[in-house]
C-alpha cells in the first residue's frame, strides 16, 4: 500500500499546468427566481482556467482563443455549460440542484448524472441533515428516504440506531448496511464522534447498479456520505450555534397508580384474593391496616387507631418517581467553519463542540469534532484529501434497556408511589428491595463512561493520463479507540454488592482499524455528443483489526474514589482478585472489479459491473467469488414521440438487476475452523472446544431486482419516483440447532432463503413557486413485503417470544393466543394450537399469528416553507403495520407474582366476583402469563422536526455577510396505540429502554 | 514515451495489488486455538482436563432440585424476587422460563457438554506421546479422571432424564455418548436404553478406579475415593444394594465423617483445602476466576432480595437447639433464610462457595438404606446413629426395628442432610415416592401441594431444543 502511495506522489510532483489567454468574456448569474448567485465556478471546459462571480453574480474570465464552452458549477446547482461562440457577455440562469431530478448520484467509485443512472438511490442533502439535534448522524435520516427505515432504540445521546435498507436481508447475520465516508468504508454504527453538519450529502444505494459495486459488501444496501469540498473564492467563515433541553417523552395509553389507588388495590385486590397474608405485618399497608384485614378484629382498639393513624400518614406520601430519575437535559453546540481557495486549491475546515444532557440522570454526551478536507487541482493531477477527527465522551445510565431494578427507567414505573426516597435521617433509603431509592443512589455512586476518539482520512489521487484515461487510487484509514470506564463507590450500597463489598473500578478499550486501498484505471468519454462512455478497473485491498481488552479491579480504597490507584491486588482469599480479558481480531479482503456504462444520444444507458472477493471468513473452498450486476436506462422524455407534449420534463425507466453478498454478516472471523478456547478451573488454565467449525460455511448472497421510474411534470415542480424491487437472499446464515449430545448447541450454516419484495416512492411539488414565497410538500414511503422461504433442514427455529419460519415474515411474534377473561371464573381464556379457546395456558400453543416487528410500510412526509426571509419546515416520520412485544405490560399487570411493583390504574376494574364483565383484567391472584395480549401494535405517525427561520443577508458590508436565527422542535408529538413511551424501537421487544426525548432549540449562524 | 511511462506505472500498480491477496486473505486465528494443534502436549491435556472440570456446572442440579421438590418455599413479601414459578408449581410453560431445558443450559447440555469435552480429551490423549514416568503415570491418572467424569456425567443424565421414575433395565435411558460427533450438523441420535448407559457407566468407573493412584488426594478432581462413590451412587440407582454396601464400606474408612464441630466450616470455608482431611470426598471448587457459578445466589441475590425461603416442613424437621446443620444451614432473622452457601446480611456477601458433589455423609446414608433393603436392621441403624451423632449434640439412639419405618428415617435423613444439594428430588424419585409439600409452603396455590409419580410433570422433559434439533429422539410420555 505504500509504494502505491509513494507512486502516486511522485506523479503529482511530475503535474504542471500552463496555458495562453487572450479574449475576456463577463456575463451575470442569477438563479430561476432571478436572485444573483454569488460563488458560482465559471470555467473553461477542459482547463483549470476560470473564476467565481461575485455577490451580485457578475463575473469576468479571460480564456484563452481555443476556449469554445464554459462550465458554471456551484453548490446546490445544476452544473450548466454552455457554448460561447464568439460572444464576450454570457448571461445564465441555473436551476438549483434539490429541486431537479437531473442530480448526480455518487456511488463511492463513481460519480453519475441521475438520468444515466441505472440504479434506484435516494439522496439526502445537507440542509435535511444540518443541526439537527442528535448526535448519531443515521437517525437523522429518518423519514428522509424511501425504503430506508431507521429505528432508534434508545435516547441516551449518540446511540446508534438500527438501519434496514430495504427490509432485513439476514437471518443470523448482519443487516447493517456499508456505509461509506468519501471513498472509504467506516463502521457501521459507530457515528457519535461524526459531524453531521459535515456532510454534504447521503446517498442511499439500494440495488444491484449502485450496491452492487461493492460486491460482496454490498447485500445490505450503501450509504454513502460526501463531506463538504471547500468553494474557492474568499474564505468565508461561520459560526452557528444552537442551545436548548430536552425532557422525556410522556407515556402512551398508559397510566400507572397512585398512591390512593395503589392502597386501595392492596385492600380490594391483592389482600382479599390471598396475594398478600393475612398477617398484619405483609410490608402492604393498604391490605395491613385495612379494618377488612381477618387480623384486625384480633387488635385491641388502641392497635387499630395506631394503624388507621399509619395508614392515614402513608396515605399522604405521593412520590413522584419519574419525576425523581428523570430530567430535563440540556443542549448545546457550537461550530465554527471557513471555506475558500482558488482554482487550483479549495479547503473546508470546521470544528465544533456538541453537549447534549439526556433525559436520566447522568446520561450525557460531549462531542468534538476536527474536520479539514483540501482538494488540489492542476492540468492532470486531481488530489482531494479528507480528513476528520472526533472525540466524545459519553456517561451512561444503569442497566439501559435491561429488565433489572438497576435501570433507572423501570424503577421510575416499577416502585410504588407510597414509598420515599429518604429515610428519616434525610439519606437515600437503600436497601434490599428499595427499587426507587436504589436506582436513584446507583446513577450518583456510579459511573459508567465511554470516551471515543474517531479518525478518518482519505486521500484520493486521480491522475490524467491520455484522452480520459486516468489512474486513480482512493487510500484510506478508518480508525476508533473506545476508552470505557466504570467506577462504583466502595461506601455505597451497591458498592456492598461487588465482589468483595469494596466496589469496583474498571477501564477497558476497543480499538478498530480499517485500511482500504483502491486502485486503478478510469476512463471517461465522450464521442460526438451522442456517445458517452464510462470505465473502471479496479483492485481494491481491505484490512481490518480489532482490539478490545477490560480489567476490573476490586477492593477501591474510599479515599481514592474512581481511580485505578485505588485498588486492592488481589489474593486467593480477599475475594479482591481482578478479571482481566479482551480479544484480538483479524480478517481481510481482497478484490478485483470492473464496472462500465454506456449512454447513447442521453436516450439510453446501460450499466454493468463484475467483482471478484477474495475473503479471509469463508471456508477456503468457498472464499473466492464473482458477483456481476447489470441495469438500463431509457430517458423517454427525450423521445420523439415526447418532444411535443407538455405535461412531462422529466421522464425514464430504470431496471437494474444483479447480485451482491453479505461479508459483514459473519458472526465470526473464523467459523469454518474447529477450536478450542481458554478457560481456568480453580485457579488453573484449561482449554475447552469453543466452536465445532462449518467447513462449509460461505457468505450470504443476494439477487436483487430493480425497476424504477422518474417523473417531473409541470414545469418540474411536481417530482415522482417509484421503484419496486425483489431481493432475493440465499445461503442466509441459520443457528441451525445440534442435538445437544454433540456438546455444541448450534453451528452457523448457510441453510436460510429470505425474500423482500416492496415499493418505494417519493412525491415532491413546489406548490407555490414565487421569488418570496415557496411551499413544497414531499412524501415518501416504502412498502416491504418479507418472508422467509427456506431454513433448510428445519422449518422453523423459535428464538423466544418471536419465531424463524418458512412462509412467513421475519420478526413474527410467537406467543400463546389471548382471548379475554371469562366472566364466571375471572380467570383468561387463551386460544389453543387452532385457536380455539381454552383455559390451559400451555407453551405448547404458541401460535405466529400476531404480526411482526418488521414494518410493513415506513415512511415521512414533510414541508418545507419560505416567506422573503422566514422560513418553516416540517417532517413527520411513519412506521404502519409493526407490532412489538410489550415486556413491560407484563410487570404491570401480574398480580400474582411481580405484586410488589406499581401497577396498571386499570387493574382496580380487575374481576371480582361472577358475572363481572371487567373488561379485560383477569382475576388477581390468577397467573399472568405471557401472551398475544402483551403483543401491541407499535405502528405510530411522528411529528419528528418542525423548524422555523429567519434569514438575513446583509449586501452591504463585508463583516458579516448574513445570519439567521432560528427554533426547532425535534420529536414533537406521536400518535400511537403503544403503551409505553416510545413505540419506535430497534428490537421486537420493550425492556424499558432509555426513552427518545422531545427537544427544542434555538440557533444562532453568522455569516463572515 | 510519455504513454510508455503511464503503462509501466499501470503495470506496477497491478504488480503490487496482486501480491497483497495472499498476504490479506491467508490469516490465521489470533484468539482461538484450531482444534487440531489444541492437544499435544502433557500440558495441553492438563489444560484438557481442567476445561472439563470447569465445564461441570453442578449449580443447576441444585436448582431444579430445590425448586421441584419440598426443599423451598417461594416468598410474596417485597424482599422475594419472584422467580422460579413455574418450575415450583411444576408447570411446562415455555422453554426458557426455567432451566429444566432453558436454552442457556439445563442439566441435558450441560452434562452432554462435558462428555464432549471428556470424549475430545480421551481422543486426543495418543497424539501426546511422553517417556517420562511421571508423565505416563500422569497420563493414565487423566484417563482414569475423564471416564469417571464421563461416567459420573452419564449418570447423572440418567437420574434426571429417564423415562421411568426408578430404574428399569429395558426402558429408555438417555443417549450413550463415549466418542466425541465428528459431524455434529448431521448428527440425530436416538436414546439408548437404561442398562446400555449403567453398563458403560460401571465400565468406565471400573476402568478409572485402576488408573487413579491413591496417592492423588485433591478433592476439587475426581479421586479414587470419588470414583468408589460413583459405583456406590450407580449401584444405588440400580437397587444393587449388595454393591452398596461393598463400595460404601470401602471408601467410608477411608474418609470419615466430619464431626459436630468440624461441620459448620465445611460450609463457612469459601474453598476447603484439596486434600481429603474432611468428609468432602469430591467438589467443584469454586474460585473467583469463574464467578459465573455463584452458587448460594440461587436463593438469594446481592441486594439481599430472596428468590427463595427455606420450606417450613423442612425446617420443622430438625431439633434446632441440638442440630448443627439448622444452624449451618439456615437463618430465621430477619426472616427465613437459606445460609448454606452465603447469606445476607452481613452485605457483601457474593455467594460464592464450593459446590459439594460428593460426602461420606451420602455413603453412610447409602450404606444405611442398602443394609435396611436387605433386612440387616442392626447394621442400618447403627449407620444411622453414626450419622446423627456426627450432627446432633447429646445424640441417643432408639434404634428402629421395622424396615419400612427405618427406610423412612433414612430418607429423612438424607432430607434434612443435603437439602440444596441436587439430592432430594432423585430421592424421591428413585423410591417412587410423591413430592408433597406443607400447606405453609405452597402461597395458596393448592395444585403445588403434591405431585405424585403418576403425574405428567413428575418425569422431566427431554428438552424441547433438543427435539427441535434432533427428531430422532424420543419424547419421555405425557410431553
Amino acid at each position: 500500500m505504500r509504494k502505491i502511495f509513494l507512486t502516486m506522489m511522485v506523479i503529482l510532483g511530475l503535474a504542471m499546468s500552463a496555458s495562453a489567454q487572450n479574449r475576456t468574456i463577463s456575463g451575470t448569474i442569477v438563479s430561476e427566481n432571478g436572485i444573483p448567485l454569488p460563488n458560482v465556478s465559471v470555467t473553461v471546459k477542459g482547463t483549470t482556467i476560470g473564476t467565481f462571480s461575485k455577490e451580485n453574480g457578475n463575473y469576468t474570465v479571460s480564456v484563452p482563443a481555443t476556449a469554445r464552452v464554459l462550465v458554471f458549477s456551484g453548490t446546490d446547482i445544476t452544473t450548466q455549460e454552455i457554448a460561447i461562440g464568439d460572444r464576450t457577455s454570457v448571461n445564465v440562469s441555473l436551476t438549483s440542484t434539490s429541486k431537479v431530478l437531473d442530480d448526480v448520484v455518487v456511488t463511492g467509485y463513481t460519480v453519475r448524472k441521475r438520468s444515466e443512472f441505472t440504479g434506484a438511490a435516494a439522496k439526502v442533502d445537507a440542509k435535511q441533515i444540518e443541526q439537527v439535534p442528535i448526535a448519531s448522524f443515521e437517525q437523522i435520516l429518518q423519514g428522509r428516504a424511501p425504503g430506508l427505515y431507521i429505528a432508534s432504540g434508545s435516547g441516551q445521546p449518540g446511540t446508534a440506531a438500527r438501519v434496514n435498507i430495504r427490509g432485513v436481508g439476514s437471518i443470523g447475520g448482519s443487516s447493517t448496511p456499508l456505509y461509506i465516508l468519501d471513498g472509504i468504508p467506516i463502521e457501521g454504527g459507530v457515528f457519535r464522534s461524526l459531524n453531521p453538519n459535515d456532510f454534504e450529502s447521503v446517498d442511499v444505494l439500494k440495488d444491484a447498479a449502485g450496491a452492487g459495486l461493492y460486491g460482496s459488501r454490498g447485500a445490505n444496501g450503501v450509504i454513502v456520505i460526501t463531506s463538504k469540498k471547500g468553494k474557492a473564492g474568499k474564505v468565508l467563515m461561520q459560526y452557528r450555534g444552537q442551545f436548548g433541553f430536552s425532557e422525556p417523552p410522556t407515556q402512551n395509553n398508559l397510566s400507572l397508580m397512585n398512591t390512593a389507588q395503589r392502597l386501595e388495590y392492596e385492600e380490594k385486590f391483592l389482600g382479599p384474593f390471598g396475594v398478600i397474608s393475612t398477617s398484619g405485618n405483609s410490608g402492604y399497608p393498604g391490605w395491613d391496616y385495612s379494618p377488612n384485614n381477618p387480623v384486625y378484629s384480633t387488635l385491641t382498639p388502641a392497635q387499630q387507631a395506631s394503624r388507621a393513624l399509619l395508614l392515614d400518614s402513608i396515605r399522604q406520601i405521593n412520590t413522584n418517581w419519574p419525576d425523581l430519575l428523570f430530567r430535563r437535559g440540556n443542549f448545546k453546540q457550537h461550530e465554527l467553519n471557513a471555506s475558500g481557495g482558488n482554482q487550483n486549491l479549495t479547503f473546508y475546515s470546521s470544528l465544533s463542540v456538541f453537549q447534549q444532557q439526556g433525559i436520566l440522570d447522568r446520561s450525557n454526551l460531549d462531542r468534538y469534532t476536527f474536520r479539514t478536507n483540501v482538494d488540489y487541482k492542476s492540468n492532470r493531477i486531481t488530489t482531494s484529501i479528507r480528513s476528520a477527527a472526533g472525540y466524545s465522551v459519553n456517561s451512561n445510565i444503569e442497566s439501559e434497556s435491561a429488565v433489572a431494578l438497576a435501570n433507572p427507567v423501570a424503577a421510575a414505573y416499577l416502585e410504588l408511589p407510597y414509598r420515599r426516597l429518604n429515610n428519616a435521617n434525610g439519606k437515600t433509603n437503600v436497601g434490599a428491595g428499595q427499587t426507587g431509592p436504589n436506582a436513584y443512589d446507583r446513577s450518583r455512586t456510579t459511573t459508567s463512561n465511554s470516551g471515543q476518539f474517531k479518525g478518518s482520512l482519505a486521500v484520493t489521487l486521480q491522475f490524467d493520463i491520455w484522452q480520459g484515461i486516468a489512474l486513480k487510487t482512493t487510500n484510506g484509514v478508518d480508525y476508533r479507540n473506545n476508552n470505557a470506564n466504570r467506577f462504583i463507590d466502595p461506601t455505597s450500597f451497591v458498592g456492598g454488592l461487588t465482589l468483595g463489598a469494596q466496589g469496583l473500578y474498571n477501564e477497558s478499550f476497543v480499538e478498530n482499524l480499517q485500511l482500504i486501498n483502491t486502485s486503478g484505471i478510469v476512463y471517461n468519454s465522450k464521442f460526438s455528443e451522442r456517445h458517452k462512455i464510462n470505465l473502471l478497473a479496479m483492485s481494491e485491498s481491505i484490512r481490518n483489526k480489532f482490539r478490545t481488552f477490560s480489567a476490573t479491579g476490586l477492593g477501591i480504597n474510599p479515599l481514592q474514589p474512581n481511580t485505578p490507584a485505588g485498588i486492592t491486588p488481589g489474593s486467593p482469599t480477599n475475594n479482591f482478585i481482578p478479571t482481566i480479558g479482551g480479544s484480538k481480531g483479524i480478517d481481510g479482503l481482497s478484490s478485483l472489479f470492473a464496472a462500465g456504462d454506456y449512454t447513447f444520444d442521453k436516450r439510453y444507458t446501460v450499466s454493468a459491473s463484475i467483482r471478484r472477493d477474495v475473503t479471509s471468513q469463508a471456508a477456503k473452498a468457498f472464499n473466492d467469488i464473482i458477483l456481476a450486476s447489470y441495469g438500463v436506462t431509457w430517458n423517454f422524455i427525450r423521445e420523439k414521440f415526447m418532444e411535443n407534449q407538455k405535461i412531462f420534463q422529466e421522464g425514464r425507466i430504470r431496471a437494474s438487476r444483479g447480485e451482491s453478498a453479505n461479508i459483514d454478516g459473519f458472526a465470526s472471523q473464523f467459523g469454518y475452523i474447529s477450536t478450542y478456547g481458554s478457560g481456568s478451573y480453580a485457579g488453573v488454565p484449561s482449554i475447552v472446544p469453543t466452536s465445532p467449525g462449518n467447513a462449509d460455511l460461505r457468505t450470504e448472497s443476494q439477487l436483487l431486482t430493480n425497476i424504477g421510474i422518474d417523473l417531473a411534470m409541470w414545469n418540474r415542480r411536481l417530482r415522482f419516483t417509484a421503484d419496486v424491487y425483489r431481493k432475493e437472499s440465499r445461503n442466509l446464515f441459520v443457528a441451525q440447532g445440534l442435538s445437544r449430545t454433540t456438546g455444541f448447541t448450534g453451528l452457523n450454516t448457510n441453510a436460510g432463503e429470505m425474500e423482500n419484495r416492496g415499493l418505494d416512492f417519493s412525491i415532491d411539488a413546489d406548490v407555490v413557486n414565487k421569488r418570496d414565497f415557496q411551499v413544497t410538500l414531499g412524501v415518501n414511503g416504502g412498502f416491504l413485503k418479507n418472508e422467509i422461504t427456506s431454513l433448510g433442514q428445519v422449518s422453523e427455529i423459535p428464538q423466544g417470544t418471536s419465531i424463524i419460519r418458512v412462509g412467513i415474515p421475519f420478526g413474527t411474534h410467537y406467543t400463546v393466543g389471548y382471548l379475554g377473561v371469562n366472566p364466571q371464573t375471572g380467570l383468561p381464556v387463551y386460544q389453543d394450537i387452532n385457536g380455539n379457546p381454552t383455559t390451559n395456558y400451555s407453551a405448547a400453543n404458541n401460535r405466529a399469528a400476531f404480526g411482526s416487528y418488521l414494518p410493513k410500510f415506513t415512511g415521512g412526509a414533510s414541508a418545507d416553507i419560505r416567506f422573503s426571509g422566514f422560513d418553516i419546515s416540517m417532517l413527520f416520520s411513519t412506521a404502519q403495520g409493526v407490532s412489538r412485544f410489550n415486556n413491560e405490560s407484563f410487570f404491570y399487570q401480574s398480580t400474582n407474582s411481580n405484586i410488589q411493583f406499581n401497577k396498571d390504574v386499570r387493574l382496580l376494574n380487575s374481576w371480582q366476583k361472577p358475572g363481572d364483565m371487567p373488561g379485560q383484567f383477569q382475576k388477581v391472584s390468577s397467573p399472568r402469563q405471557f401472551s398475544s395480549r402483551d403483543v401491541q401494535d407499535a405502528s405510530f405517525v411522528r411529528f419528528r422536526n418542525l423548524q422555523a427561520g429567519y434569514t438575513f443577508n446583509n449586501k452591504r458590508t463585508n463583516s458579516i455577510r448574513g445570519f439567521r436565527i432560528w427554533g426547532q422542535a425535534q420529536n414533537l408529538y406521536t400518535w400511537t396505540k403503544w403503551a409505553g413511551f416510545d413505540p419506535e424501537e430497534s428490537n421486537n421487544i420493550a425492556n424499558y429502554e432509555f426513552p427518545n426525548p422531545r427537544t427544542y432549540t434555538i440557533g444562532l449562524d453568522i455569516n463572515f | 514515451m510519455k504513454f510508455l511511462y503511464n503503462t509501466i506505472i499501470l503495470l506496477a500498480f497491478s504488480f503490487v495489488m496482486a501480491g497483497c491477496e495472499k498476504e490479506l486473505v491467508d490469516v490465521n486465528p489470533i484468539d482461538q486455538i484450531p482444534a487440531e494443534k489444541a492437544i499435544t502436549t502433557i500440558a495441553d491435556l492438563t489444560a484438557a482436563v481442567n476445561g472439563v472440570y470447569g465445564t461441570w456446572q453442578a449449580r443447576r442440579s441444585v436448582y431444579i432440585s430445590a425448586f421441584i421438590s419440598d426443599e423451598i418455599r417461594l416468598g410474596t413479601g417485597t424482599e422475594y424476587r419472584n422467580v422460579g414459578n413455574a418450575l415450583f408449581n411444576w408447570q411446562f410453560v415455555s422453554d426458557s422460563q426455567d432451566w429444566r431445558d432453558g436454552e442457556t443450559g439445563g442439566v441435558w447440555t450441560n452434562m452432554y457438554i462435558v462428555i464432549d469435552r471428556a470424549n475430545r480429551a480421551l481422543e486426543f490423549m495418543p497424539n501426546v506421546v511422553v517417556t517420562a514416568p511421571a508423565d505416563i503415570a500422569l497420563k493414565d491418572q487423566f484417563r482414569g479422571e475423564l471416564l469417571a467424569l464421563r461416567a459420573m456425567a452419564h449418570l447423572e443424565l440418567l437420574k434426571y432424564f429417564s423415562a421411568t421414575a426408578q430404574y428399569t433395565p429395558a426402558a429408555l435411558g438417555v443417549v450413550l455418548q463415549t466418542s466425541y460427533v465428528k459431524n455434529p450438523a448431521s448428527y440425530r441420535p436416538s436414546r439408548n436404553t437404561q442398562a446400555e448407559v449403567i453398563s458403560s457407566i460401571n465400565a468406565d468407573l471400573a476402568t478409572a478406579r485402576t488408573l487413579i493412584p491413591t496417592s492423588f488426594t485433591d478433592i476439587g478432581r475426581i479421586t479414587r475415593n470419588a470414583v468408589i462413590g460413583g459405583q456406590v451412587r450407580s449401584a444405588v440407582h440400580t437397587r444393587d444394594w449388595a454393591n452398596v454396601v461393598a463400595r460404601a464400606s470401602e471408601i467410608i474408612p477411608l474418609q470419615p465423617l466430619t464431626n459436630i464441630a468440624g461441620y459448620p466450616a465445611l460450609w463457612t470455608t469459601r474453598s476447603l483445602a484439596p486434600n481429603q482431611s474432611t468428609e468432602v470426598i469430591w467438589k467443584l471448587n469454586v474460585t473467583a476466576a469463574n464467578s459465573g457459578v455463584n452458587i448460594g445466589s440461587l436463593f438469594q441475590d446481592a441486594n439481599g432480595a430472596q428468590q427463595a425461603a427455606p420450606a417450613k416442613k423442612l425446617l420443622n424437621t430438625y431439633n434446632p437447639a441440638t442440630d448443627i446443620r439448622f444452624t449451618t444451614f439456615f437463618r430465621t432473622t430477619p426472616r427465613d433464610l437459606i445460609a448454606k452457601y452465603g447469606v445476607v446480611p452481613p452485605a457483601g456477601e457474593n455467594f460464592i462457595y464450593d459446590i459439594k458433589m460428593m460426602r461420606t455423609s451420602e455413603m453412610v446414608l447409602s450404606r444405611a438404606e442398602a443394609r435396611a433393603e436387605l433386612d440387616l436392621i442392626t447394621e442400618a441403624n447403627a449407620d444411622l446413629a453414626l450419622l446423627r451423632s456426627n450432627r446432633i449434640t447429646g445424640y441417643v439412639h432408639v434404634p428402629i426395628t421395622t424396615k419400612q419405618a427405618l427406610i423412612d428415617a433414612i430418607l429423612l435423613e438424607r432430607y434434612k442432610e443435603f437439602p440444596y444439594e441436587g439430592q432430594r428430588y432423585y430421592d424421591l424419585k428413585r423410591r417412587n415416592l410423591p413430592i408433597v409439600r406443607d400447606v405453609a409452603d405452597i402461597g395458596g396455590v393448592v395444585t403445588s401441594q403434591t405431585l405424585l409419580p403418576t403425574d405428567l410433570n413428575y418425569i422431566l422433559p427431554i428438552p424441547n431444543q433438543e427435539k427441535l434439533a434432533n427428531p430422532n429422539i424420543q419424547q419421555n410420555p405425557g410431553y
